[in-house]
Formats: structure tokens, sequence, C-alpha cells
């Protein structure tokens, strides 16, 4: 079958559960694409892990007690415990570091049936939007491999569009699912905050930092997400006590009257022309479908850049607190006290974009600094948050570009850590606010790098999203196209 | 609004070129400034900063200086050279210039959110027919739920004996 690896997770299942394919022989297949590691995409595999799961898959299969995507591979970000292979969050300071135990999402998908690839690179503690920030090599993009795959989720984002995995787990706290999503060309989204479990991911910016999957279609999306979601009560203080769902039950609805919001804050003069004209098709085909679109404002879509790098860093100089040498991870060799421990194993062990974000956190939380930066942060993220519920009242639905560009070369914005921050700026307010957000790929710009669009729905409309985006995936086939030199 | 006017200040020009970085932040916001001054203890919050004392330009970001950084180094248990340092000090200071927009907003009466389950409260039906706390944030019961697990726990620590985490001695 050689054309296994094209095959889309909602295939994949088909197959496997109808025997055409073992789990042995899918497994086999995607293995040998990641061997040589192309794009630099995964940071650990452990191919005698994978063959016992996947013949793990096939014995129930056998028996009839396969689950919903049993035998369906499937890859994680680094920023996912697991028992079974290091996780290092793109990380020095932890580097070989095993988990005792697996992240809620990695045991939900487990349980569903699907056979673990591997760990995907990703930039340190997710903190990046280029892929470049990884202690362990910049990810390259499957349509040109001169250029950054996107961040923080570039492994995630790479492996999927280079077939070398169906699908992968992503986190996205400022648009880390998102952004990678549009600049490879596959799908991916983010559910609203406290829908997946935040129990074994690495923690960066605890308010903010949500699960989700990437994969090809909207419609493996909606697969993948129905197995990770669900109440985790008891290890997550942050997990909503909301029923598991069927994200698929929707997506055949037709679009008749759908009310698409369009602000004009995401269609700037920042927003370059190939972006813009993809966007303004794609947005035409929702129309042609049914759809009306209706204007809106996010009127502090700008303010979401300092207001998010604010908190997020806040929150990760308190997070990263806990790398200090001691309990797991990197101590550094030579150190007179105590203290001197902490301050070299740290030093040598973070990057310069963590480093940063950590001197950023501890300034903004500083006494005579919290109420001008930190708490002021605060109040204008529920402004932000309030700005959309009035959006929401006039549309179901918001539509946009994810970023403002296509990807750019590698080493292009690595000097500038602004520069990464500024192009941001249309993932962070969905973030800020909490609410789901999905990228879809709606065709390519000037150089021929993929354009992804932006859905943003209200809380707990994951499934609307899914929807619309799988309807359009019916009328279209920017999703099924594949780089080239990807055989 | 005008399409195109927000996004015209953040144009990829240059090294971040972004014309509210010199802190006078145009349109509504800065409107809303001049008509409500900010309280006091925004003003107060400046102090410490910069030799400049706070005045009729407290809008300005007052620029980090190398004391700083190691204030925030030594707060942050890292430790910087020189030529870091130094890049460190500028690359901060770059940061908080398209902070000031956000420090200019008026936000008086605004309830902080420090997380988006406290936006979430009341306004989903699902969740309200559901649970009627389903959108609170939980505390669990004070009982012991996992299993000890000491080995497991301790075969990534740097430095165990006997059980126990090896630090660099403390006490003398």
């Amino acid at each position: 079958m050689a054309d296994l690896h094209n095959k889309s997770v909602a295939q994949l299942a088909a197959m496997l559960k109808h025997k055409e394919v073992s789990a042995v022989e899918v497994a086999t297949r995607f293995l040998a694409r990641i061997g040589g590691n192309p794009h630099t995409a995964f940071l650990d595999v452990n191919s005698e892990v994978t063959l016992a799961q996947a013949r793990a898959s096939d014995e129930k299969i056998a028996v009839g007690t396969a689950g919903p995507l049993e035998g369906v591979p499937i890859a994680h970000k680094d920023i996912f415990v697991t028992k079974d292979f290091a996780t290092t969050a793109g990380s020095k300071i932890l580097q070989d570091y095993r988990s005792p135990f697996d992240a809620t999402v990695v045991m939900r998908l487990r349980d569903a049936g699907m056979v673990t690839l591997g760990k995907l690179n990703c930039d340190e503690f997710a903190m990046g939007s280029a892929n470049e920030n990884s202690a362990y090599g910049a990810v390259t993009n499957p349509w040109d491999t001169t250029r950054i795959p996107g961040g923080s989720s570039g492994g995630s984002a790479a492996a999927v569009a280079a077939r070398l995995t169906p699908a992968a787990t992503g986190t996205d706290t400022g648009g880390s699912i998102r952004q990678p999503a549009a600049f490879c060309g596959i799908t991916g989204i983010k559910p609203t905050y406290g829908r997946a479990s935040r129990y074994g991911m690495v923690a960066f910016a605890s308010s903010l930092d949500q699960a989700g999957p990437m994969a090809r279609s909207a419609e493996d999306c909606a697969l993948l997400l129905s197995a990770m979601c669900g109440p985790d009560l008891d290890r997550d203080s942050t997990s909503l006590n909301v029923a598991k769902e069927d994200f698929s039950r929707t997506l055949m609805l037709p679009l008749q009257g759908l009310r698409v919001g369009v602000a004009n804050e995401f269609f700037g003069e920042g927003l370059a022309d190939d972006v813009r004209s993809a966007i303004d098709t794609a947005l035409k085909q929702l129309q042609a479908q049914g759809a009306k679109l209706v204007p809106i404002a996010l009127p502090r879509t700008e303010l979401s850049i300092p207001v998010y790098y604010i908190i997020a860093p806040a929150e990760a100089s308190s997070n990263l607190s806990r790398f200090d040498g001691v309990k797991f991870g990197h101590r550094a060799k030579d150190f007179s006290d105590l203290a001197s421990m902490y301050e070299k194993t740290r030093s040598e062990a973070f990057g310069d974009e963590v480093k940063r974000r950590i001197m950023i956190g501890a300034y903004v939380l500083s006494h005579g600094y919290y109420d001008a930066y930190y708490l002021q942060a605060q109040k204008i993220r529920r402004m932000i948050a309030d700005d959309f519920q009035q959006a929401f009242d006039q549309c179901d639905m918001i539509a946009g570009p994810v970023a403002p560009t296509t990807a750019w070369k590698l080493g292009d914005k690595s000097d500038d850590p602004l520069a990464n921050y500024l192009a941001d700026i249309f993932t962070l307010p969905a973030s800020l606010a909490g609410l789901p957000g999905m990228s879809l790929p709606v065709g390519f710009g000037e150089s021929g790098m993929p354009v992804g669009m932006q859905l943003i729905g209200n809380y707990l409309q994951e499934t609307k999203l899914l929807n619309v985006a799988h309807q359009y995936q019916l009328h279209t086939d920017h999703h099924l196209k594949t780089p080239g030199g990807v055989a | 609004m005008q399409r195109g006017r927000m996004l015209h200040r953040l144009c990829f020009v240059g090294n971040w070129l972004i014309s509210g970085a010199n802190g006078r932040v145009k349109g509504r916001a800065s409107q809303r400034r001049d008509n409500n001054p900010l309280p006091p203890k925004f003003r107060l919050a400046h102090g410490g900063t910069s030799s400049k004392p706070p005045g009729k330009d407290r809008f300005f970001h007052m620029s980090l200086t190398s004391h700083d950084i190691d204030r925030l180094a030594q707060l942050s248990r890292l430790q910087f050279e020189a030529p870091a340092a130094e890049r460190m000090l500028g690359q901060l200071n770059g940061f908080f210039e398209i902070v000031e927009q956000m420090r200019a907003v008026d936000t008086q009466g605004v309830v902080p959110m420090a997380h988006p389950v406290d936006a979430m409260q009341g306004l989903s039906q699902a969740i309200a027919d559901a649970d009627a706390h389903g959108m609170t944030l939980r505390l669990r019961e004070d009982v012991v739920s996992e299993p000890n697990q000491r080995e497991a726990n301790q075969r990534s620590a740097p430095a165990v004996e006997s059980g126990l985490f090896l630090v660099p001695k403390v006490i003398e």
C-alpha cells in the first residue's frame, strides 16, 4: 500500500477496523519515514515501544475490543510528559528527563487505541513563534526547508505536513497550535481553555496553556479532540466540568444562515497582501456556501500583544522556578553553595528566550510594578474578553488570518524577540479570553507558502468551528496538498 | 473604526518601529487618559526605576538600568556575563516600550481577569445545565490520591542518597 502515509486519521481508523491493514504495518511505515529525522521534527523515538503498542492494537482489533482510533499513530509535542519516551520540553534543563507518569491527554489518546510514534520538537517550554528556540535544533518547514515551521508546536506541524505522522498533539498558549498549523498548511484546533486536561503538560503560563490536536483535516481534528477532551477534575483544578463530547456530530450541517464575524482590526496595513487575498477568497467561499459576513469590532486587538507578553512571562517566571537542579533535570557541575548551584544550573541550561521571559515576569510581579503592569494587564484582559462577547452578539463565529505573513526565513527574526512577539497579534486575543480557535489551510502566498485562516468561536463552541472548517474542506482541496519533495 | 488603523502601527519596518513606542498613544485610549487621571498608586509605581522623578512625562517608560538587570537576575536566580546583561537590558527596554500603550488605557473599575474560567461564568447555558459548579475553580479533597512512587520520582534527580535529594551544605 504505497500511499499509506497519505491516509487521514479517519481513513486509517476505518482501514484498521476492517483489517485492510495491520497496526504494525502502519507503525512500521511511519517509523521508516521518521528515520533520519527529516526537518528535525522528532526529539525521541523508540521503535520497540511503538511496535509493542501496535501489536497490542492488532490483538484488540482481532478480539473485537478496539478503541475508536485503534492502531492509528500519533506523536506528541515534547511538552506532554510520557513514561516511555524522554520529555525535554525542548530544554537542556530537562535533557534525558523521564516522567514517572503519562500526561492525561497522552493517556486518553492511548485509551482510544492510538499508537505513539515519539516526541516532537518544539520551542523551549513552548516559548516561541518559529521553533528556533529549541535547545535541540530548529525545525524546518516541509514546504521550504529554508523557512521556519512556526512555533511553538513546530515539530508537530512539520511532522504532519511531511507525512511523518497522520496526527500530532500541540499546545497553544498564545497561538502555538494555530500559527504553525497555518505555516505548514495543516489543520489544528485549540479548544476552550479547560477542555483538555493540563495534567502532565509542562507548565508555561497556566491561565493560557491548552492542548489540542493537529492533523490534515477538520474531520481528523474532530476525532482526535473527542478522544482528548473531558473532565479531569481530580488532577487539574482548571479542568472544566463539562461532559465528554462527540465533536464530529455536526460536521455535516450546512452553512446556510451562518453569521461569520469579520473584524477590521484583523485586516489592517500590517497584513501581507498574499495573506489578505487568500483570506478574502476563503471568506467568499464561505459566502458561496451560504454563510453571511458580518462586520464586528475587536478594538483591543493590538493591546493583546503587551497584555499577553506581561501575563505569560509573569506566570512563566513563577512556573519555571521549579527548575533548580534539585529534584529533576540538569544540575551544574561546579558551584560553591546552594545559591550558586541554582544560578549556574539555570543560567547554563535555560535558553535566551526563556531567560528573557523569566526576567520580564520577575519585573512585572515585583514590588512597585505589580499594579502598573501585571494587574493592569489582567484588567485589559477582561476588556478583551468582553469585546468578544459583544462581537458574539452579532455573529456565530469570527474569521480572519492566523498570522500577518506566511512563514519567514530561518534566522530572519531570531535576533529580534520583539519581531516574533508582534507576529502573534491575531492569535493572542482568543488565547487571553480562553476561547476556542482553529486554523485551516486556505491557499498559498507569493512564495508558495501556505496561508491559514483562523476561526474563533464562543466558549465551548468547538463543534461550530469544526463544522465550518469541514464544510469548507469538502469544497476545497488546500488541506490535501502535499509539500513538494514529500513523496 | 477605519480599516487598517489598528494594524498600521504594527508594520514590520526595519528594527521595530511602532509609533506607540515614544509613549504617546494615539486614539481612544489616550483621550480617556487625558480625561481620567490615573490613580495615585499608578504613579507611585514609577518611583524606583530611574533617577528621573515622576512628573509630567510620567507616561514615558523609565528605562531599566544595569542595576535593574542585576536585581532581576538575582531574583530569578540567573547569572549574566557582561555582554549578555547588556543585551538583555536593551531587549527589555525595547519590550517595555511596546508595553507603554497598555499602561495608558483607562481601566478604572475593571475587575482583573486572572483566569478564563472566570470570564466563562454565567455565559454558558450548557454549563449551567450540566453542573452549577462547572465553571468554578475547585479544590479537591485533601486526601492521599497518589501511590508512593519515591523511586520512580527520584529516577531523574541529579543526586540522591537513601531516598533523599542531595544539595550542597546549607547550614554550617
